[in-house]
């Protein structure tokens, strides 16, 4: 058939018809598509029997696959033009033998002539396969059909070579010489003519007949360029490899070349971007967008993809929470390059998201943050991170605070693989940031200032409770509370996937359990996970099924809040002289003291449990080469039970009737989604440039229902069971919500790249939400972007220690939906729990605001991207701009409050304008690749502002609020979201001990007024970043990642509360007041008698000391964020164990951290440091 | 292949085209636990839940149901001894002492001006509605009339007194800028008028509902409990009654003595038959005793809320220092020692761990009534005494004075020294818990009020009258 085939090839060659082409490129295909798969199966032939057997089963293919009466071993067959499938039918019949392989064989195969009379199997088969594209092989009673192993020597396609001619036919296929994976879309043309073709998906390629003194070239971005000329291509010898600079090429029997192209550099390896609905190429793309691979995510860390994220991006911001710490139960705030809303109040109903957030997009299909915290890294194949217009414009008014895009592994064809991988890790409570007192310390400090108390009527009572404390004290009572609920959390996680079949039908399947525990006693965090995925090719059509399950519960720890334990003083004893936990710290003095450990020692629940399923099915169907039709199905839906129980002796129900003492609320909430879409796919090549267009268009729904419940009235000792309950809680209801957001676009992007220079990007995208309201259902989005490969131009190409220098740039609208559901008309709701006689009323629940125009965003984004020195160093410049306007800003606070408008009407009021720059480089000192020694330093660094405007005075409202909760924001054009605001504190002064402050023109007072509130600093660092140092050493790589983040400022929130302002209000009815514990410094560090130069105010003041510049300091600090130690091998003594990989890795997660502040962190949830080992096996 | 190639995404780009059309109404989602308005006005029921919202929020513990007219207002009026709010541990006592700058008081008037203008805005969105859906047939028009004569007089209620606590003693001067007015439902802010403007405004609004509310059912059947919507209990309404002498206050309180003599006169003149006096028997009995005298109400709103309000400002359950309660010489002297008067003997009570006597007026009824959870709000002894204070012949005011002396089981008076020291004494005594009494003390701009706070019968202020604006008002101006 392939003699024919060239032979009637080369005779038409001259002629040029594109039939023959296709002709040839499908059986090529066929052969090199399946090669890797089969040739593997002849190593290993009993197991890869079994397997196929299964598979086979599995995935109901059938050939013919029937049971043999008689067992001959001999055959008689006679016939003309048999065709394979009857040929092996009589075989099967007359042997016994069972016939296995690939139907697309006897689809390719050719019919044969026959005349044989009881012959042995062998000869017949030897005779049947001899013009097929197949072999064969016999195990057991079985005959296994195979590809034909390229090795095999052909007789030699002499009409091809032994006519001297002055052309010759080029065809072949081109390869990643690193990973021998097929290069889609190389491009492989003569140098000087305008005439190229492009690789197909399986990187085959017919240029046609060249002449012998062309120049060939073969290119593919990311990958070095080969130029050959056509006469050395003709004179190599088959099977003999020509090896290049750039890389080989290796002509196999039948005249066909195998190219395999170096790489250009490392960073490029990952050239394809995914932006969650088409593929780019990396080196055409405008866009500003990162790539990371699984097994990057998990070198840095285990704990979720997330986490490792931060590391690894330096615009991927996890903002830091400093009440809820290291809580495995509590979401991440994430930002990519700031923010694009205001968020001073709480604009969103429960179930829209923060409206800074990035979109998340899940194979193909948007997602929860919850999701893509819970989701096994081990899943993960890779992450891209998509920062600017170029590729969010796509979301349209999703996605103006970037898109994440995660996709999960994909079944490859292959034997079947299993990997499993075990993680341990623990959770260490990090206490460094505390510096309370001890107990001698607070009684020390309580005497200095009861001093001023001792007027009061029961001064002879204080002193006797002081004299109690003091015997205590010198008894060596001094209780360490912080230690009490702090545990190491241990955590283990077990994940196994399978993987394999045939290129017909692969699979992937997989499970994972995890268990965490918090660094608080009883806090954890349960996952589990399965998921299966089915991908099924016939012909051109390509159908993948997946379906993902998902279960967690969450278990919040029984301490509560952190907090009481850090205010407890350390006079008491935890328990009494029996060891009991007593419900009083002190039962005599001080009867409003509550042993923080007494609430914990109850039974109480307080726990999430979340359940979920997505399926995902997606066909493919390919039209020709150039145009791609996909289709794709995603439903899902998502339970979560959230369950809180309080004992009725929990002291937070003293003097409560008894009927309503203990509570038990129950909230479920359900989401169902379900997202579909159509896209068309074009690719072509035009002249010497490159077009891809795809369109798409999508529709999808979401609901969400939550239903929830509280109960009260319980009997001492029950076990939380709701039908203990005496009754709901008094005047309350059920509460209910439905909702349901739908929203349908299209989106279109086209790319051209034109000799591999100079590349647009256009994006248009017609965004349709219910959430825009009636009069304007749908918003354009569009974006334009240009990217310029420099060191492709002649002019570069002599300078041969620039390896890549790229130039890209692009400008586009985004849009905000999570803003929530506004609507241009009024809405009204029942009045809750409440009717007159006429029965129930509703009210207004948000007046209708028809003008509203939507935020939307502006972004820009610039870049240059570079490799020198032989790509040893490398690196990229970004800088962007974020410009919102106009910012839809809920009306309240910024009319007059007799407008009556609350936060679900809203005007469009100012612009915030953000913008940055992003640095990554990368230099390798040591780099010896032959010798698998590698010596990488990275340094990532990023810094924006954002500034608001146009607000003029419409704000002012918001900013006396603030005033008035001492809050440290402000709203004025000019100024960043981030601006601290406070007066300038000029420090003590020796003389009073008083506060000292800088009035607005200039002069000095004692008095704090609000109106001499400055701008003191900024909450974002000036710089930050991660510096990262990557030592590769054979089997062995440590990496140490350390963040930086210098020049911004904190709120010293320990200052304000436990040094100064310890006061409290006076007025209680307590007999004696027990003042919390504090930070030393308040012993220490405060002014106590004229002179003392000290940096707080008197330690006699009981008034409050207002914010001042003092609270706000200069924050710079480094963090270990990551230092790990991994080792992987498959050396020959593995394979022994009948593995394939085993890998470790030992890492430690924010091990330390160096800052110049003194503050507490993790105020109601310690923080923690992580240690973990990751076992990764691969059968 | 080739028509493939060409012609494909164009077919399927105007597939999408055609697609993208329909999907308008696929993404016109319809909340399900909220209505649009489109769903409220096109629908009669639908409508009169909206309406019968409007007096749900008249009856809220911000506004009538307690601020406006038992609680907070009352403090202001020096009716209780300064106390703890027991929700919040909020300290009252800055009402008592006009301390307007004290946070809880600044927090009360931002929660009652927010209230009252909320309630207002979703009036105007009614009255902007309310006449296509008589034109559309949704609601008949007499019908639809009476509902819009009610949300206007509803509106000028609030404004009014809005006005009557946050702007001057309109006699020393009706102030440059005091409230804004607002007549549509735009979200756009209105101007700070003076205050006869805003009177002007309050009057138009009033006679213009008086003229929608000629053919109000209370003119023909009175009060009744059926169950039509448009005719049962008009006193849980602002009926024609209702409008009429909320104009007759208003007058008054414009110094137009003579309109608001002639007003209040045709008010009882017209109505008396349909609001008698409250009986003895009714007074007086035994288990249901009448505290409120009902049948009197002309207008009176009704408060869900009205027992979990008593439970947290008058129970004697509560503590001392949360309680509102007066100081037992003060209340002795109020009531000039005749504790035979209807408004003394069921209202006030001793016992359940106090020893001094407690407010029982809204306490929880043994039965279900028709009166329950109502909280007066215009009472017909009102109007009587307006024409007590606008009639100019002493005898026939003297009459006035008597025939509401009488009816609450007090001798008549024969001559008295003065009409307007008999006024106040009886505003005192015939609007505890209404409202009433501070807005009479502003009127007048009396001075020398007896202090709530001081047991001593001499001990007297002189009310700071006008409460400052709400800061969430001001400074966004």
């Amino acid at each position: 058939m392939q003699k024919t085939a060239y032979c009637s090839r080369s005779d038409l060659a001259a002629a040029g018809s594109p039939v023959h082409v296709q002709l040839i490129s499908r059986n090529l295909r066929t052969e090199y598509a399946l090669r890797t798969l089969w040739s593997a199966a002849f190593r290993l032939p009993g197991q890869m029997l079994r397997i196929m057997r299964m598979i086979s089963f599995l995935m109901l293919i059938s050939l013919m696959h029937v049971t043999a009466a008689s067992r001959s071993q001999t055959v008689t067959l006679s016939g003309k033009n048999l065709t394979v499938r009857a040929i092996f039918s009589a075989i099967e019949k007359q042997t016994g033998y069972l016939v296995w392989g690939k139907s697309a064989f006897l689809d390719s195969s050719k019919p044969v002539t026959i005349n044989v009379r009881d012959v042995t199997v062998i000869t017949l088969l030897d005779k049947v396969v001899e013009d097929q594209p197949f072999t064969y092989k016999i195990a057991g009673n079985t005959i296994i059909l195979s590809e034909k192993p390229a090795s095999i020597s052909f007789n030699p396609p002499i009409v091809l070579y032994q006519t001297p001619r002055n052309y010759f036919p080029f065809a072949g296929m081109v390869i990643n010489a690193e990973t021998q994976e097929k290069l889609v879309s190389a491009t492989i043309g003569v140098k000087g003519a305008a005439f190229a073709v492009v690789a197909d998906q399986y990187g085959n390629f017919n240029l046609g007949d060249v002449k012998q003194d062309a120049t060939l070239q073969i290119s593919s971005v990311g990958f070095q360029t080969i130029e050959i000329s056509a006469k050395t291509l003709m004179n190599i010898e088959p099977n003999n490899t020509l090896t290049l600079r750039a890389g080989t090429i290796r002509k196999i029997p039948n005249g066909i070349f195998i190219i395999a192209l170096h790489p250009v550099r490392a960073v490029l390896a990952e050239v394809v971007i995914n932006n969650g609905m088409f593929t780019r190429n990396k080196e055409s793309f405008s866009g500003a967008a990162t790539v990371f691979t699984g097994a990057e995510l998990r070198a840095v860390g285990t704990k979720n993809a997330l986490q490792s994220l931060k590391t690894l991006d330096p615009s991927f911001i996890i903002v830091e929470n400093n009440l809820a710490g290291s809580n495995p139960n509590r979401m991440p705030t994430i930002e990519i390059r700031g923010r694009t809303t205001l968020t001073n109040t709480n604009l969103n109903d429960q179930f829209s998201a923060d409206p800074n957030q990035p979109l998340f997009i899940l194979d193909g299909f948007e997602t929860t943050l919850q999701t893509i915290y819970d989701l096994d890294m081990n899943r993960i194949a890779k992450i891209t991170i998509l920062k600017d217009a170029a590729s969010t414009a796509l979301y349209g008014s999703k996605a103006a605070n970037g898109v994440v895009v995660v996709e999960t592994k994909r079944p490859v064809p292959g034997k079947m693989q299993v990997s499993y991988s075990a993680d341990f890790s623990a959770e260490l409570p990090d206490l460094s940031s505390y510096n309370l007192m001890t107990a001698e310390e607070k009684l020390r400090w309580e005497k200095l200032t009861n001093s001023t108390l001792s007027t009061s009527t029961d001064a002879w009572r204080i002193e006797e409770r002081y004299a109690a404390r003091t015997a205590d004290v010198a008894r060596g009572v001094n209780t360490y509370w912080l230690h009490e609920p702090v545990q190491t959390g241990f955590g283990q996680r077990h994940s196994i996937q399978f993987n394999g079949g045939n290129s017909d039908l692969v699979f992937n399947a997989g499970a994972t359990y995890t268990k965490k525990e918090g660094a608080m006693k009883g806090s954890s965090r349960e996952n589990w996970g399965g998921n299966l995925v089915i991908s099924y090719r016939k012909g051109r059509l390509n159908i993948t099924e997946n379906l993902m399950l998902q279960g967690s519960k969450g278990i919040e720890s029984p301490y509560g809040n952190f907090a009481t334990f850090a205010a407890a003083n350390p006079y008491y004893r935890k328990t009494d002289e029996n060891g009991f936990v007593n419900r009083l710290l002190d039962p005599i003095y001080d009867t409003t003291e509550i042993n923080p450990l007494y609430n914990a020692s109850l039974y109480s629940i307080n726990q999430n449990k979340g359940f979920g399923f997505t399926n995902n099915l997606r066909g493919i169907f390919t039209l020709t080469n150039s145009l791609q039709l996909e289709a794709g199905l995603a439903a899902g839906k998502n339970n979560s039970d959230a369950v809180v129980f309080i004992p009725p002796d929990n002291t937070m129900f003293d003097g409560v009737e008894a009927n309503k003492k203990g509570s038990y609320t129950s909230a479920k909430t359900e989401t169902k989604t379900v997202n579909a879409y159509a896209a068309i796919s074009y690719g072509q090549m035009i002249g010497k440039g490159r077009l891809s267009a795809n369109i798409r268009g999508n529709i999808e729904s979401t609901t969400n229902e939550m239903l929830g419940f509280t109960a009260v009235g319980f009997p001492y000792g029950t076990n939380g069971n709701p039908s203990y309950a005496y009754g709901y809680a008094p005047a309350s209801r059920p509460t209910s919500s439905r909702v349901t957001s739908r929203g349908a676009g299209v989106a279109s992007s086209i790319n051209y790249m034109y000799n591999n220079r100079y590349g647009i990007d256009l994006v248009y995208t017609l965004s349709g939400a219910s959430a825009f309201g009636s009069n304007k259902r749908y918003k354009p989005f569009y974006s334009a972007g240009a990217s310029w490969n420099i060191n492709r131009e002649d002019f570069f190409r002599n300078i041969s220690w620039i390896n890549s220098l790229r130039l890209r740039g692009n400008i586009g609208y985004s849009g905000n939906q999570n803003l929530g559901n506004f609507t241009s008309v009024s809405t009204y709701a029942y009045q809750s729990t409440s009717s007159n006689y006429f029965g129930q009323g509703l009210a207004l629940l948000s007046l209708g605001s028809p003008d509203l125009e939507w935020s939307k965003t502006l972004n820009g984004s610039y870049g240059l991207e570079f490799s020198l020195l032989n790509n040893r160093l490398g690196g990229s410049i970004e800088y962007f701009t974020k410009l919102t306007d106009p910012l839809s800003v809920p009306a309240e606070g910024t009319v007059p409050s007799s407008v009556a408008v609350n936060n679900s009407y809203v005007i469009n009021v100012g612009n915030l304008n953000t913008s940055g720059w992003n640095l990554n480089l990368r230099y390798s000192p040591i780099y010896q690749l032959e010798k698998r020694i590698i010596w990488t330093i990275a340094i990532t660094a990023t810094q924006n502002k954002s500034e608001y405007n146009g607000f003029s005075n419409r704000l002012s409202a918001l900013n006396k609020e603030e005033q008035e909760s001492n809050g440290l924001s402000r709203y004025y054009d000019g100024y960043s979201p981030d601006d601290l605001w406070a007066v300038e504190s000029l420090g003590i002064d020796p003389a009073t001990g008083r506060e000292l402050f800088r009035k607005q023109d200039g002069t000095i007072t004692y008095v704090y007024d609000p109106a001499d509130i400055v701008r003191i600093g900024n909450l974002r660092p000036k710089l930050e970043g991660v510096i990262t140092n990557t030592f590769a050493y054979r089997d062995f790589t440590l990496g140490i990642s350390a963040r930086y983040r210098i020049g911004g400022y904190v709120f010293n929130s320990a200052l304000y509360n436990k040094v100064e302002n310890t006061g409290g209000d006076i007025s209680s009815f307590a007999l004696v007041i027990v003042r919390p514990n504090l930070d030393k410094r308040a012993l220490y560090n405060r002014w106590q008698k004229p002179g003392d130069v000290a940096e707080f105010t008197t330690v006699h003041a009981f008034n409050a000391s207002p914010m001042s510049s003092r609270y706000v300091q200069k924050d710079n600090h480094l963090i270990g964020e990551s230092i790990n130690l991994g080792w992987r091998t498959s050396a020959p003594w593995v394979r022994r164990l009948h593995l394939q990989t085993i890998g470790a890795n030992f890492i430690l997660n924010d091990i330390f951290r160096i800052e110049s502040v003194l503050t507490e962190r993790g105020l109601e949830y310690p923080f923690a440091r992580t240690a973990s080992l990751s076992i990764n096996l691969s059968f | 292949m080739k028509f493939m190639n060409n012609r494909c995404p164009i077919i399927i780009l105007l597939s999408g085209l055609l697609l993208l059309g329909s999907c308008n109404k696929y993404l016109d989602v319809q909340p399900e636990t909220s209505y649009t308005e489109t769903q409220v006005y096109n629908n009669e029921a639908a409508l009169q839940q909206a309406f019968n919202g409007l007096y749900l929020d008249l009856g809220s513990t911000q506004l009538y149901g307690s601020y406006l007219s038992s609680t907070m207002i009352e403090m202001l009026a020096q009716r209780y001894k300064p106390t703890y709010d027991m929700q919040g541990m909020r300290n009252l006592s800055g009402l008592v002492y006009y301390d307007y700058n004290s946070e809880p008081v600044q927090h009360l008037f931002d929660t009652i001006w927010r209230k009252a203008y909320a309630t207002i805005l979703a009036t105007n969105v009614f009255l902007s509605k309310i006449d296509n859906s008589i034109a559309g047939r949704v609601i008949s028009e007499p019908n639809g009339k009476l509902l819009k004569g009610e949300a206007l007089a509803i509106r000028a209620l609030l404004h009014f007194d809005m006005l009557r606590l946050f702007g001057p003693v309109y006699s020393s001067g009706s102030g440059n800028s005091t409230i804004p007015y607002y007549s549509v439902a735009d979200g756009k802010m209105q101007p700070l008028l003076p205050g006869s403007q805003v009177m002007d405004k309050v009057m138009a609004d009033l006679t213009e509902a008086a003229g929608l509310l000629a053919n109000d059912p209370v003119v023909t059947q009175g009060v009744n409990y059926s169950n039509d919507f448009y005719s049962a209990a008009r006193n849980q309404r602002l009926n024609y009654y209702a409008v009429r002498s909320l104009m007759a206050r208003a007058y008054l309180w414009q110094g137009k003595t003579t309109e608001a003599h002639t007003t209040a006169l045709s008010v009882i003149t017209d109505g008396e038959k349909w609001f008698p006096w409250t009986s003895t028997d009714a007074v007086f009995n035994a288990t249901n005793p009448d505290r409120i005298f009902s049948p009197e109400i002309i207008f009176g709103a009704h408060n869900p809320f009205l027992y979990i309000n008593y439970d947290r400002y008058f129970n004697p359950a509560l503590s001392d220092n949360t309680i509102m309660a007066p100081d037992p010489t003060r209340l002795t002297e109020v009531f000039e020692g005749l504790l035979q008067d209807y408004r003394f003997v069921q209202t006030w009570r001793t016992g359940n761990g106090k020893a001094y006597h407690t407010f029982y007026k809204y306490a929880p009824l043994p039965q279900r009534q028709h009166r329950e959870f109502i909280q007066p709000l215009i009472r017909k002894s009102e109007l009587y005494l307006i024409l007590a204070e606008t009639e100019s012949d002493p005898v026939k005011a003297l009459a006035y004075l008597n025939t509401e002396r009488r009816n609450r089981g007090l001798a008549n008076l024969e001559t008295i020294s003065s009409m307007d020291i008999e006024l106040r004494k009886e505003y005192q005594k015939e609007f505890w818990g209404e409202g009433q009494l501070f807005f009479y003390y502003k009127r007048i701009n009396a001075t020398g009020v007896p202090s709530g706070a001081s047991p001593y019968p001499w001990a007297t202020v002189d009310p700071v009258y006008t409460v400052p604006l709400p800061l969430s008002e001001t400074t966004t101006r």
